[in-house]
């Protein structure tokens, strides 16, 4: 089954707002903040293509800019989210046992919270910020992956080339990460593609709120709490970060249905 | 007389309330062909993975001798994890019978074929790099540049059993066993391999302990057989005696062999 025309138009889109968020802030660090006042609330014009806001900041600048902080938040959260994850899983399904009750009990424990709620908690304890972000986001979602990767270890440890390497004098670490968690790749990085979908809906709605990406950085959850006091003038402060919002967490959705589509392919025939 | 290298005696396996193997007693001496023969469920494989205690779930009674490159005697079943790992590979090494399931499908051949090299501390990237270009050569695969760059997938059968006979010899071990290395083989590879397991044999010193349920086949390259039935050998062959087995069940499994002692041709032009 060769990949649609979908999967190539989600990978070009997430291409480009990634090349964007690269190359934003050196592009549009000025345009982003400069503020002008003779156009503010400014409707989508050849000078400002998307518009600009109550201070006049050119909308376009500030969502290229803010696509750092929110793929920024997406692809930090999730690597340390799937480091975590795959550590688990890892030592979980390889010893199994007592460690495995109890890093999967662990695991049941974090997934009895709404993670929003934790979020919530932990940023009124430590204070609103990118990082406070990152690493709730990625300390609270790595459950998921510990159990898929958990599943896909006990299934490996049994396998031949398992044995192999023991009887060749390779040690736990070696079996474990060399041999088996390599084999395990392929779900985990589905998981990781469709778990940036959700760090960044998380980002985009904690921001939203004011406990995330704090102004005057913009991020895409904090144009739309902006956008949102002059929503019935100008609805574009609106529309066009929530487009971005959208199109990239649905691109990242394409992408990872594509990703596991095709794995599965691999297994039916393998 | 030899001196033995390995000396399994009064060895007793069980699986819970199973007992695979039941004081089974099986030398070996250095630098022999010794074969372990018997039918499905005689025990024989069960034997060889408690060597090195490869069966997690077995609980292995008995004494097991190795004989360590410096003379000291070790009793493998008395020595720790740790102790026993560094046996594994460094002085005995496996060949399994499924090349295919035993080597992993998402490493390529040259990391796999280095892994005991690296894996004991040997030496450096370079000079795995070396030893496993060195053995891939050795084993007789085609290309061995090509080979350590491939994955298992893109090579033959044969060849990839070639490859795990490469990657057991990576840390120079003094005793290989091979618990059925050609079963899934076509016969034609069967006496490649065969023949090449012979040759590291005469060439390097090593001590082969060949596990097969193909007794005629045994006969044409051990110089010493041990037949097993249920947990215990029942009789063992030299070579000075021609092999002519008196025990019957040893008769009925040299009858039951589709092997043929006349040397096999390849078949022209195909390389395993």
């Amino acid at each position: 089954m060769k990949p649609r025309w979908t999967f190539w138009a989600a990978a070009g889109w997430l291409a480009f707002v990634a090349l964007a968020a690269c190359a934003g802030p050196v592009l549009f660090s000025g345009a982003a903040s400069a503020m002008d006042f003779a156009r503010v609330l400014a409707p989508p014009s050849a000078t400002h293509p998307l518009g600009t806001d109550s201070l006049g900041r050119d909308l376009l600048a500030r969502i290229v800019c803010g696509a750092g902080a929110s793929i920024g938040v997406g692809v930090v959260s999730v690597a340390i989210s799937m480091g975590v994850g795959v550590l688990v899983g890892a030592a979980s399904g390889y010893f199994g046992g007592w460690r495995d009750r109890v890093l999967m009990g662990l695991a049941d424990v974090l997934l009895c919270f709404p993670v929003l709620f934790l979020i919530l908690a932990v940023i009124a304890v430590l204070g609103p910020g990118v990082w406070h972000v990152i690493v709730v986001i990625g300390l609270t979602s790595w459950m998921g992956t510990a159990r898929l990767v958990r599943a896909e270890i006990f299934s490996l440890k049994e396998r031949e080339f398992a044995l192999a390497a023991r009887a060749l004098g390779a040690g736990h670490t070696r079996i474990l990460f060399g041999h088996l968690v390599p084999n395990a790749s392929g779900p985990v990085l589905v998981n990781a593609v469709l778990g940036v979908s959700v760090a960044i809906l998380l980002e985009a709605g904690l921001s939203f709120l004011g406990l995330g990406v704090q102004p005057p950085t913009p991020s895409w959850g904090n144009l739309l709490t902006d956008g949102k006091a002059t929503l019935g003038a100008a609805w574009w402060l609106v529309f066009f970060p929530g487009v971005a919002i959208f199109s990239t967490v649905l691109a990242a959705n394409v992408i990872g249905d594509r990703l596991r589509d095709s794995l599965a392919g691999e297994r039916h025939i393998g | 007389m030899a001196e033995p290298i390995l000396e399994i005696v009064n060895l007793r396996v069980r699986f819970g309330a199973v007992t695979a193997v039941d004081g089974a007693c099986v030398p070996v001496t250095k630098g022999s062909f010794t074969s372990l023969v018997g039918a499905s469920g005689s025990g024989k494989s069960v034997t060889a993975l408690s060597v090195c205690r490869l069966d997690r779930q077995a609980a292995i009674e008995g004494d097991i001798f190795w004989t360590a490159r410096d003379g000291n005697v070790l009793n493998l079943t008395q020595l720790t994890e740790n102790a026993l790992r560094s046996v594994r590979g460094r002085g005995i090494a496996y060949v399994f019978q499924d090349p295919a399931a035993s080597l992993n499908p998402v490493l390529r051949i040259g990391e796999q074929v280095s892994e005991a090299f690296r894996a004991h501390g040997l030496g450096n990237a370079r000079q795995a790099r070396a030893k496993a270009l060195e053995l891939l050569q050795a084993v007789r695969l085609p290309d061995p540049e090509r080979a350590f760059r491939a994955y298992p997938h893109e090579l033959s059968g044969g060849m990839r059993q070639r490859a795990t006979i490469a990657a057991a010899l990576s840390a120079d071990p003094a005793l290989l066993i091979a618990d059925e290395p050609t079963t899934a083989l076509d016969p034609t590879i069967e006496a490649e391999i065969l023949s090449l397991l012979a040759e590291f044999r005469a060439k390097r010193g090593l001590t082969v302990l060949f596990i097969t349920h193909d007794l005629a086949l045994a006969r044409a390259y051990s110089d010493r057989i041990h037949v097993m039935r249920a947990g215990r050998v029942v009789e063992s062959l030299l070579k000075e005696g021609r092999f002519e087995p008196a025990n019957p069940y040893a008769r009925a499994l040299l009858a039951a062999s589709a092997f043929d002692a006349a040397p096999k041709t390849p078949i022209g032009g195909v390389n395993a």
